[in-house]
């Protein structure tokens, strides 16, 4: 025969297939950074978040990223709040 | 979309060009283009030695030049006019006139 027949020679390229996904964004490395019974100075962050999946609780306070941070040197707790909520505290360690 | 050109020198079918890509699916799968290949191929393993000015048939291009029309390009024409009528979103066919060489 003149030409061998290759039943796909009119068909789009072998496994060339064109995906519109492949992209994603830099991982922001959110979460906790200070874990319940850990120590954590004034100033410190407890918690990286997006939204307030962690509120602010006693001796805390809340960023404008939305990151929570203690104002005292103390133990960070976190403790839930009504059904679904949680917060973030920190209380003073008291010197004996 | 596979463009299929009819090449006529007055009123004679001297000529065929199968451009292209089916993409009706994936490779290996695509019965639009199964249909066509078979169609080209046969049909040029088809013509007679005497008739052939010049073919060739490669990937995804098929084209021939002869010295007359004869029933085997009217054949294909009319094979390939079957599909394009059932799939014209991935067969066209065009016709061309060209001046004798």
């Amino acid at each position: 025969m003149r030409f061998i027949l290759n039943i796909q020679l009119f068909a789009s390229k072998k496994g060339v297939s064109s995906t519109k996904n492949g992209r994603d964004s830099e991982a922001k490395r959110l979460g906790a950074k200070k874990s319940d019974g850990q120590f954590a100075t004034a100033g410190s962050i407890i918690y990286r978040q997006r939204g307030t999946k962690i509120y602010p609780g006693v001796n805390c306070r809340k960023g404008g990223d939305d990151t929570i941070y203690t104002t005292v040197d103390g133990i960070v707790k976190y403790e839930r709040v009504g059904k679904s909520r949680k917060q973030a505290s920190c209380y003073p360690v008291e010197v004996k | 979309m596979i463009k299929v050109t009819v090449i006529y020198v007055g009123n004679e079918i001297r000529g065929l060009k199968v451009v292209g890509h089916a993409n009706s699916q994936k490779y290996g799968q695509d019965l639009i283009c199964a249909s066509v290949s078979s169609i080209v191929t046969g049909g040029f393993n088809a013509f007679d030695e005497d008739d052939i000015v010049s073919i060739k048939l490669e990937e995804g291009f098929g084209e021939v030049f002869l010295k007359r029309e004869n029933d085997v390009i009217k054949t294909i024409i009319i094979q390939l006019k079957t599909i394009a009528e059932e799939f014209p979103q991935y067969l066209e066919i065009n016709s061309k006139k060209e001046v004798e060489k």
